[in-house]
């Protein structure tokens, strides 16, 4: 990488972005993809001098991310989601066909230099499926044709526009200076929203008082996500209402609404900022997480599109409440149209003084960065979370010390949820009493639904906690072509699956737990029947064993060996006796490993077995599978969506 | 900290808790793994180590805990958890959900191992085979594919790494990072992929990465010197002590028979903790280099060495050290037993003060400091671990004693020790310890260090040997620490120095802190020592031995260990004008001009003990007990005896017991401050600095060429602007030169004092000595 005077005041400016230089490590990575394509080791020594680290560290972080490639990639890198929703739903075909239209494997090149390949995992947008991403924009509910069309045009130059992004895709070394954190000014080009991410307000607009839309309440408007937009709607009222109050009674507010975590552990949010220890003459962080990764999970992704000031402004009062000066945004990296959105409210927001310097005039500042991940689902765990935004490899920290006593930079920290976050302005806005009025006696509130999968009307629904999966469905005008419910995920892929026996449980955390599975995300992922239980659990033990960080050995070797036991049984090969050991193995793994991640790699293996022995059975009967995945898939036979 | 330390800080809270079902006491902090090791249970584990940070990576230590009757729904790591009152655990000895779960964790680390033990290095004693034994389960239901590397790549060319083999337990790389501050071996990848590695064009070139291979938990690090030589069970160990530096590494010698094959480092909480540097670890062949002395020699009438008879020999430099007026030169790496059999020769059997253990720069300053400020005295790693501020003159700690880098590494990693250095630039090492420089140039340290006022009672100076070359500094430090109140202690580099100097192998001392000058001090000794004088008139130092040996006034030398380039490129042949008898081990410069050479013991060959820099003993046996060679007190007193005046110390405990039965002087003799120069150079000339690396062209490394092959490279490090006026840039060749010489070496670019340019002292391409003549003051440098 030949540094130029002005790539050198660039990557200075990313190093002065953080309070510690080694936090730009990232930035800096993605920098170097801009200039090189990849991350050569030339970038890597100019990197490890720039932050006065060895050039090991340097390339020890670089190698855990799979966004950062080793060797050239295509002008348009093309990934296809091939995690289970999508998979399924015609991912593998789409995958299957590109590579032989463009005649290369997994992570080849076309030898024109124009696009390369590569499976992904779950890319946040699941009621989109099938997925495809270019460049990290979304190409939503393709087909092999639509697909191979995309391709082809990026061969001749002229590739087809992102269908929620840009109006004309950029290329791989531009989109890696926007992870960067180079605005290219495009964010307020294309869609605020997609159809399915409008269902259910449209729904709620047309009179369904079982829906509440408050995040959504605007995503139907073009400029939604602009701050005259956000304004317009109401927006940035809740930060002057909050700055009047003291952070206590900020924190007091949030506690009596009852707003529990909406990142999977549903912890409450109040008592989370109550732990910050005050008067201790330590800055405080606050942190969002916006990694957004767990299979199935495809709410906050949408928000940040449509509605980043919502986000923004709950974060200006969470930091106002634990007294922090300093926030964070970790947004997962493969999603550049939602990374344009977000930098450019923020420096909107800026701009309006709604962050910075004495915020309003009460005298309250506050400095907000937008931190892009690249590529680990395992840095949606908070404490690799923090370990990743200092600029190191995303393992998970032994805890205790928890965030709130030694997080970020070993000080106090909070690390909440884009939607927990996001709900803050309408609890201050409208009272902690409103909010609580809403939902369940202990799952209080709205929260966003995602269904995906085989229902008729994919799509995002708001509504209050405790609604069922039989209502939802019904929402999205039942499952398609009528066929039957066979297995869902209440809360991605992590939390165990249910069948069409809990259609009527409410989805609240109480309901989903006391049924045997974790509310978690509410991604709800619907399967029906013509879909193999093997094949979609073998799937997400791949991802798993994708996205183990390594640290442990029950969740690194487990899961290497789970696939391998799970490849077989999905082929048909085995005895019975492998499910025993399969479940023994689960056992050694989960509740043995370092973090939750490893928990959940076991949850779909246990909870399949437990409600569908049988038919991993009938694959050792017959010796194979017993299902035609074109049945389960959206495609026809010609790779057309039906 | 680790428990140790807990234990050793005074009125410690203890803890009571139950580990299957017994009750025990420990600290407050304690982790439960090794409360648990106090009531001899041993609970598997790979990943801990005392003295690393915990992390809980590998899981092997998983067992049930309880507190407050409330039981924690998952087996916890209890290398990870600290105890609280009234905690119940159960291990795998009484739980049987713990015993699973370690069994279950050491099938998973089995399922991608090689299981290659009958070839592997560490079979025998590695903790993955022994554990797999006693918490494994029998047979394993893994019938996939494994994961494979290629196999053992060199990440040094010193250290192996096989992949396969590697838990990932990540000890080497969490050493490698917390400890020596060299993370130059990472964790690479991810998830199975997870691989140790360093970065493709940087090998693992810390000087402590021995220690990784020593406490790589199965045999996926190997010393390239070790490797396939020997089983675990073939060899013999002993307890020893290591010869190469003054930090007084507690060291074990493997031994198969009569070859040492290997040393490691051994565990003394006090000092190296449970490591060492890689110098200690592998510079070991020289005991066995082909020019290794065996028989005595003697000089014949044309002028050749041939062997002799011991009988022969010892009548021979009898003869010749009565006939002449004759001194002693003992080399700095002399056991203290041995220090003081020619300290105690000096005195009974020449009738001489003229004896000086230092053979390199020295000044008289030097020696009145260490007569009245070192000698005796007491300052130790303890106090580093305490201190507020520690100013470093004169010394490089990473290159000159490793261990007190490690040491002041960690204080500064654990708390931000301060440290200031004075030198002409923050090295390497320096920076690790984040030092505070205070720019100065060699020969002007007196005027810098007269500036430093932020000293407290809590502070240590830690003065190296080569401060003596600066003259007043010495002086100015002395000045510091009294006024500062400032503890002050001197680092030499040679691992015998401070026993020399305890051992009265010094013209104004006598043994045991007895200053020549103080008749009382004599009396005391003569008493002790049965003999009704000792010589009184104060002897002279090196440099004036050999100046007296030019004139010819000193007509013969008894010189043990000892290396004249050291000193000066023209002491060779100075000396060659007297009658030499020559202890060595192996032929030397001195043995080349000698008249009489007397085989001496290598260390690992025989007893002894060192006293480092803290003046704390370091006693070891011969590792090698059936080794024909002898210790030099053994042949001085027979060599004594000869002469007819008897030392008296046949055997080395003898030589031990009557030093310590001695006792320390209690006066001092006192402290006459020399007033510092300034450097002045011509202009357009260069100041020279210059020190020793730790791995360098030292004589007790020869033969280790996988060691050299991690030496730093020989570069000459100038300023900014001298690079500019002389047109070159990094890697350009710069010649450096006196009227006496010159040396070309690569230049390197850094934020040198601008008059400045340091070379290192005794490298490959750069012997400062040998071709300047100098160890500092006005070069000449162009471009080559
Ligand atoms: C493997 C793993 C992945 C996770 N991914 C995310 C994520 O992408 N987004 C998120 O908000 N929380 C994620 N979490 C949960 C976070 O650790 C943390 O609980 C959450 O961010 C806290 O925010 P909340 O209290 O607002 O829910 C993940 C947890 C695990 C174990
Ligand atoms: S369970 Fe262990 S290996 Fe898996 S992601 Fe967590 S820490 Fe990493
Ligand atoms: S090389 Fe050895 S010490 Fe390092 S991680 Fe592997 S097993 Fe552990
Ligand atoms: S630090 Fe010194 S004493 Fe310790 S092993 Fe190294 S050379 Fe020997
Ligand atoms: S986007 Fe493909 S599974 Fe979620
Ligand atoms: S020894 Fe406890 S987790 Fe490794």
């Amino acid at each position: 990488m030949p540094l130029t005077d002005s790539d050198n005041l660039v990557m200075d400016s990313m190093i002065n972005r953080y309070p510690r230089p080694r936090s730009a490590i990232m930035p800096l990575l993605h920098f170097a993809q801009s200039k090189d394509g990849y991350v050569t080791p030339e970038s890597i020594e100019v990197i490890a001098k720039k932050l006065n680290l060895e050039s090991a560290e340097v390339s020890a972080v670089a190698t855990f991310y799979t966004q950062y490639k080793r060797g050239p990639v295509g002008e348009y890198h093309v990934g296809v989601c091939t995690n289970t929703l999508c998979a399924i739903m015609g991912g593998d075909e789409i995958f299957e066909s590109l590579k032989e239209h463009l005649g290369v494997e997994n992570d080849g090149v076309t030898e024109d230099g124009k696009v390369s390949i590569e499976h992904i995992e779950c890319n946040a947008a699941c009621d989109y499926a099938p997925v495809v991403m270019a460049n990290w924009e979304f190409y939503d509910n393709q087909s092999v044709e639509s697909a191979k069309d995309l391709v082809d045009s990026m061969r001749q130059g002229n590739p087809i526009a992102p269908t929620r992004g840009p109006d004309k895709l950029p290329t791989w070394k531009e989109n890696s200076a926007l992870l960067a954190g180079i605005n290219d000014g495009l964010a307020n080009q294309g869609v605020a929203a997609g159809e399915p991410t409008l269902l259910g307000l449209k729904i709620a607009q047309s009179g369904n008082k079982k829906l509440t839309p408050e995040l959504t309440k605007s995503y139907d408007q073009k400029d939604s996500f602009t701050l005259d937009g956000y304004r317009r709607n109401g927006g940035y009222k809740a930060i002057e209402k909050a700055l009047n109050m003291s952070p206590d009674e900020v924190i007091q507010t949030v506690k009596d609404s009852g707003l529990r975590g909406r990142g999977g552990a549903g912890f409450p949010t109040g008592m989370k900022w109550g732990f910050i220890p005050q008067g201790d003459n330590k800055e405080h962080y606050f942190v969002v997480n916006a990694d957004e990764s767990e299979p199935g999970t495809c709410k906050d992704t949408p928000l940040m599109l449509a509605n980043p000031h919502v986000l923004i402004e709950g974060i200006i009062i969470g930091s106002y409440a634990i007294r922090a000066k300093h926030a964070f945004i970790y947004i997962r990296g493969e999603v550049a149209h939602v990374i344009r959105r977000v930098q450019q409210a923020i420096e909107d927001a800026y701009k309006a003084g709604l962050l910075g310097k004495n915020i309003l005039g009460k005298g309250f500042d506050l400095d907000l960065v937008l931190h892009v991940g690249a590529g680990a689902y395992i840095c949606g765990e908070e404490t690799a979370l923090l370990d990743s935004l200092e600029g190191f490899r995303g393992q998970p920290r032994l805890r205790p010390p928890f965030p709130a006593i030694a997080g970020l930079y070993a000080r106090p920290t909070v690390v909440n949820n884009v939607e927990s976050v996001a709900s803050v302005p309408a609890i201050i806005n409208n009272g902690a009493q409103w909010f609580a009025s809403l939902g369940t006696e202990k799952s209080k509130g709205f929260t966003l639904y995602s269904l995906s999968g085989h229902v008729k009307n994919p799509g995002q629904f708001e509504a209050p906690l405790g609604i069922t999966l039989r209502e939802l469905i019904d929402m999205a005008g039942g499952m398609r072509d009528g066929n039957k419910l066979k297995f869902w995920t209440p809360g991605g892929s992590s939390t165990p699956i249910f069948t069409d026996e809990h259609l009527d449980i409410p989805l609240d955390y109480e309901g989903v737990a006391a049924a045997g599975s974790m509310l978690g995300t509410k991604a709800l992922q619907i399967f029906d029947e013509t879909t193999s239980v093997v094949r979609a659990v073998l799937r997400w033990t791949e991802f798993y064993k994708h996205e183990s960080c390594g640290k442990c050995t029950p969740c690194r070797e487990g899961t290497w060996w789970l696939v391998q036991i799970l490849k077989d049984l999905d082929a048909g090969k085995g005895e019975q006796a492998d499910l025993e050991k399969l479940l023994d193995l689960c056992d050694n793994i989960a509740g043995r490993s370092f973090c939750a991640l490893a928990d959940g790699a076991a949850s779909p293996i246990i909870s399949s077995i437990k409600y569908f022995r049988e038919e991993y059975l009938e694959h050792l009967r017959i010796g194979g599978s017993p299902f035609n995945p074109a049945a389960s898939s959206l495609l026809t036979s010609d790779g057309v969506k039906v | 900290m680790s428990t140790q330390e807990i234990a050793t800080e005074t009125a410690v809270e203890m803890i009571t808790l139950t580990i299957d079902g017994f009750e025990v006491s420990v600290p407050k902090g304690t982790l439960v793994i090794r409360a648990a090791e106090k009531l001899g249970i041993q609970i598997p584990r790979f990943c801990d180590h005392p003295l690393l940070d915990p992390v809980g990576a590998c899981r092997q230590c998983l067992v049930e805990i309880e507190v407050n009757g409330r039981k924690f729904p998952k087996p916890q790591a209890s290398c990870t958890i600290p105890v609280e009152p009234g905690m119940i655990v159960n291990t795998q000895l009484t739980s049987a959900v713990a015993d699973k779960a370690q069994q279950g964790v050491m099938e998973l680390l089995l399922i991608n191992h090689p299981l290659d033990c009958p070839v592997c290095d560490k079979g025998g004693e590695c903790p993955l085979q022994n554990q797999a034994m006693s918490n494994g389960r029998e047979e394993s239901r893994f019938e996939g594919t494994k994961r494979t590397f290629e196999k053992p790549i060199n990440i040094s060319s010193q250290v192996l790494l096989d992949r396969e083999r590697c838990i990932l337990c990540a000890r080497c790389t969490r050493f490698s990072e917390q400890i020596a501050g060299d993370p130059f071996i990472t964790l690479n990848e991810r998830g199975a992929l997870q691989q140790v590695g360093i970065y493709e064009k940087e090998p693992f070139e810390s000087y402590f990465s021995g220690n990784t291979v020593q406490i790589c938990p199965v045999g996926a690090l190997t010393g390239a010197s070790y490797r396939f030589r020997a089983r675990p069970f073939d060899l013999i160990s002993t307890p020893s002590a290591c010869e190469h530096c003054a930090s007084g590494c507690d060291m074990r010698t493997d031994v198969r028979r009569g070859k040492t094959l290997r040393r490691l480092a051994g565990d003394d909480a006090a000092v190296n903790e449970e490591w060492n540097c890689d110098k200690g670890r592998w510079a070991f062949k020289y005991v066995n280099a082909k020019d290794r002395i065996t028989t005595p020699l003697i000089r014949d009438e044309s002028g050749q060495l041939r062997e002799a008879s011991w009988p022969e020999a010892l009548a021979l430099a009898a003869k010749g050290l009565k006939e002449n007026r004759s001194a002693v030169l003992v080399g700095g790496r002399a056991t203290l037993e041995d220090a003081y059999g020619y300290s105690k020769f000096a005195r009974i059997a020449l009738n001489t003060n003229d004896i000086d253990f230092r053979s390199r720069a020295t000044s008289k300053e030097e020696k009145n400091f260490l007569a009245s400020h070192v000698v005796g005295t007491q300052v130790n790693y303890k106090d580093l671990d305490r201190a507020d501020h520690v100013l470093l003159l004169g010394f490089e700690a990473e290159e000159e004693s490793p261990i007190v880098f490690l040491r002041l590494y960690k204080q500064v990693k654990k708390r931000e020790l301060k440290i200031t250095a004075v030198a002409p630039f923050t090295s390497r090492g320096n920076k690790k310890l984040k030092a505070e420089l205070i720019s100065t140039q060699a020969g002007s340290e007196a005027s810098a260090i007269s500036k430093i006022s932020n000293l407290s009672k809590k502070s240590v100076i830690l003065i190296g040997e080569r401060l003596s070359e600066s003259s007043g500094a010495i002086s100015a430090a002395v000045a510091l620490a009294t006024n500062s109140g400032a503890k002050l202690a001197w680092i030499p580099r040679r691992a015998g120095e401070r026993g020399a100097l305890e051992a009265g192998a010094l013209s104004n001392l006598l043994p045991g802190a007895r200053p020549v000058s103080d008749s009382a001090a004599r009396v005391d000794l003569q008493a002790a020592w049965g003999v009704s004088s000792l010589p009184s008139n104060p002897g002279l130092d090196s440099d004036e031995i050999i100046k007296e040996v030019e004139k010819g006034n000193i007509g013969a030398l008894l010189v043990g260990g000892v290396d004249p380039l050291d000193i000066s490129p023209d002491y060779q042949a100075i000396m060659e004008k007297a009658f030499i008898v020559s202890l060595e081990i192996r032929q030397s410069a001195v043995t080349q001009i000698a008249d009489v050479v007397l085989p001496v013991a290598a260390v690992v060959e025989k007893s002894g003990t060192f006293i480092n820099w803290e003046s704390r003993a370091r006693f070891f046996e011969a590792a090698v007990p059936e080794s024909l060679t002898r210790s030099d007190v053994r042949i001085l007193s027979m060599l004594a005896d000869e002469m007819g005046s008897s030392i008296n110390l046949p055997t080395v405990s003898s030589a031990r017991d009557e030093f310590n039965s001695l006792g320390t002087w209690h006066n001092r003799e006192s402290f006459t401050p020399v007033s510092g120069e300034s450097t002045k150079i011509a202009n357009g000339k260069a100041n020279l600095c210059s020190w020793r690396l730790l791995l360098d062209a030292g004589s007790l490394q020869d033969g280790e060429n996988n060691l050299a092959g991690t030496a730093h490279p020989s570069v000459a490090i100038i300023s900014k602007s001298r690079a500019d006026s002389l047109g070159v840039t990094n890697g350009d060749q710069i010649k450096i030169s006196t009227p006496r010489g010159e040396i070309t070496l690569a230049c390197q670019i850094d934020s040198i004092d601008e008059e400045s340019v340091w070379v290192p002292r005794n490298s490959i391409n750069s012997k400062v000595i040998e071709s300047l003549g100098i160890t500092s003051g006005e070069v000449s440098v162009v471009r080559a």
